[in-house]
């Protein structure tokens, strides 16, 4: 019974050309609009997603980990005298204005970080070394923004908030989800470019002892350092993912496209899976006449359905990683984890599935006249 | 043999499709039924020498001694396998599937052992050995008579498989394969 599934669905030329593009559109579609949203989700909170400190101190209240507000940079050493901390480093993350070379301003987000600790330093740096940025007014920007920034090469000098800045080293693959690109220098220099107090920070990253527990040591450090509020670094996460996933028009949109994409895509394939079941109405009936079980029948219309995902899911998945990985090295990322790729597999599966479970009832009730009238 | 007695077929509109009908069907006569159209033939078949494919509202069908009316639905599709063939019209052939895989397809729904070979010298008995790898797309009326046929006779016909084969052939060449009775 199994070939009659297989070639139910290869003979027909025409409906295969129908059916298979349904579902490999239907697919792409689905994985470029959670792709979106993934990468979305994943950069809009990079700063502490890519960052190893765990716990974060903050002004109390802050909104996400883009909101910071500053502090005084004297609660580092009561928050090092806590139990379980092992080292304490000042953040900066603060929007300053990048001058171009053409004299316009560009909008960026400037991390200032301790280069003894490392905590909160750009990985995979591919030119200049991060020790460079002990030199005054040095930085890091991605290679991602060269142009947006009016960079070249290393040694390029422009304005920062109205002061002097040379750029150290380039980063790969640190993108902003915001139109403000990141610009990485030495918490010192922060400092001179925020224009901070001397004493003064956005941020406290820690680093726990080995062993420590870090809810014991959140809730230490809350106790022992006044006018603050400590989160994990899950929690700042989480936060900023909130914010400008949920709080924003712009992460409600781009989950709304992936729902919506979800959707349209169900209904596509529901579509299209029912009319080829429906084609073969009259086999079935025949099958049924000669007496087949309604199990038998369940069987050829699901494998049917099968062997239509797995086509399309082939075709589709190749099709989606083309997408992207030709965004690889743009400023719109598309993320593919092999984690998804294997979740649109078996949504596809069940979409297929489901479908043609609609049109089983169809096929298994089918009025007997309909093959005695040919 | 087929007894049928007050059959009685009433839909939900209210409206009769059989009202009481009666009649015996021997094994080996060759009965043929005729009517206008809308005169209930295919529902008179489909309840009762389909096997069941269509419930009665009244009345009685026994097949062989054995009551259909009300019989439990699993139990109708082995009686439909194991008892009865049918030629339609247009033959119902499968476009999909070879004329080799069609036949197939109804031995396997038999269990015949080794269907696909089973299948091949049944066409060959019938003389069509050359077109065991042609779709029904591509054989003639005849032919596609004669590849229902071996279907139906391998899916059905009891006995030795060389038996079943003669049977074949000779139904095929007396061109009455669509009223023989099995």
């Amino acid at each position: 019974m199994n070939i009659l599934a297989w070639k139910n669905l290869l003979h027909d030329r025409v409906r295969l050309g129908v059916t298979l593009p349904g579902i490999v559109f239907t697919l792409v579609l689905i994985a470029v609009q959670f792709g979106m949203f993934l990468d979305f989700l994943d950069t809009s909170a990079n700063v502490v997603g890519h960052n190893t400190a765990d716990p974060w101190i903050s002004a109390p209240g802050i909104p996400n980990v883009n909101g910071g507000s500053p502090i005084a940079e004297s609660k580092r050493r009561k928050a090092m005298q806590v139990a379980g901390v092992e080292t304490a480093a000042s953040f900066t993350l603060f929007f300053l204005n990048w001058k171009l070379p053409n004299g316009a301003f560009q909008s960026c987000q400037v991390a200032g970080f301790d280069l003894d600790s490392g905590m909160g330093a750009p990985g995979n740096v591919v030119e200049g070394r991060i020790d460079d940025l002990r030199g005054e007014d040095t930085v890091f920007i991605d290679e991602l923004y060269k142009k947006k920034l009016g960079v070249s090469r290393i040694g390029d000098t422009l304005e920062l908030n109205g002061k002097r800045v040379r750029v150290a080293g380039f980063t790969r693959g640190i993108r902003s989800f915001t139109t403000a690109p990141y610009v990485f220098t030495s918490f010192k220099n922060a400092q001179t470019y925020m224009r901070l107090r001397e004493a003064g920070t956005v941020f406290i990253l820690l680093r726990t002892k080995p062993g420590a527990d870090l809810a014991a040591v959140k809730a230490g450090v809350q106790a022992a350092v006044p006018g603050v509020e400590v989160f994990t670094r899950a929690e700042m996460l989480k936060r900023t993912q909130n914010y400008w996933v949920f709080g924003t028009g712009a992460g409600t949109t781009t989950l709304m496209g992936a729902i919506l994409g979800l959707l349209v895509g169900i209904v596509v394939v529901a579509q299209t899976i029912y009319a080829a079941t429906i084609d073969h109405l009259k086999e079935f009936g025949t099958l049924k006449a000669m007496g087949a079980t309604n199990g038998q029948i369940y069987q050829v219309i699901i494998l049917q359905a099968v062997l239509a995902a797995v086509m399309g899911y082939a075709l589709g998945i190749s099709i989606a990683l083309f997408v992207v990985n030709s965004t690889a090295n743009t400023d719109l990322l598309i993320k593919l984890p092999w984690q998804v790729a294997i979740g649109i597999f078996g949504m596809t599966l069940l979409m297929c599935m489901s479908a043609s479970l609609l049109s089983i009832r169809k096929a298994t009730t089918i009025d007997p006249a309909m093959v005695f009238r040919g | 043999m087929v007894i049928v007695r007050d059959l009685v077929k009433t839909y939900g509109t209210g409206a009769n499709a059989l009202n009481g009908v009666s009649m015996d069907v021997n094994a080996g006569e060759v009965l043929v039924l005729m009517g206008p159209s809308g005169s209930g033939k295919t529902i008179l078949i489909s309840i009762s020498i389909l096997g069941g494919i269509l419930t009665a509202t009244s009345g009685s069908v026994t097949i062989d001694g054995r009551e259909i009316v009300g019989m439990p639905e699993k139990e109708l599709p082995a009686l439909r396998r194991d008892l009865f063939g049918f030629i339609f019209q247009d033959f119902t052939l499968f476009p999909a599937l070879t004329a080799l895989e069609n036949v197939a397809v109804m031995c396997r729904l038999k269990n015949v052992p080794h269907p696909s070979r089973q299948a091949a010298e049944l066409l060959e008995s019938v003389g069509l050995g050359a077109k065991l790898k042609s779709y029904p797309a591509d054989l003639s009326g005849g032919q596609k008579q004669g590849v229902a046929m071996c279907g139906r006779c391998c899916a059905n016909a009891s006995g030795d498989f060389p038996e079943r084969r003669r049977g074949c052939a000779e139904r095929w060449r007396s061109q009455d394969s669509a009223l023989a009775p099995r």
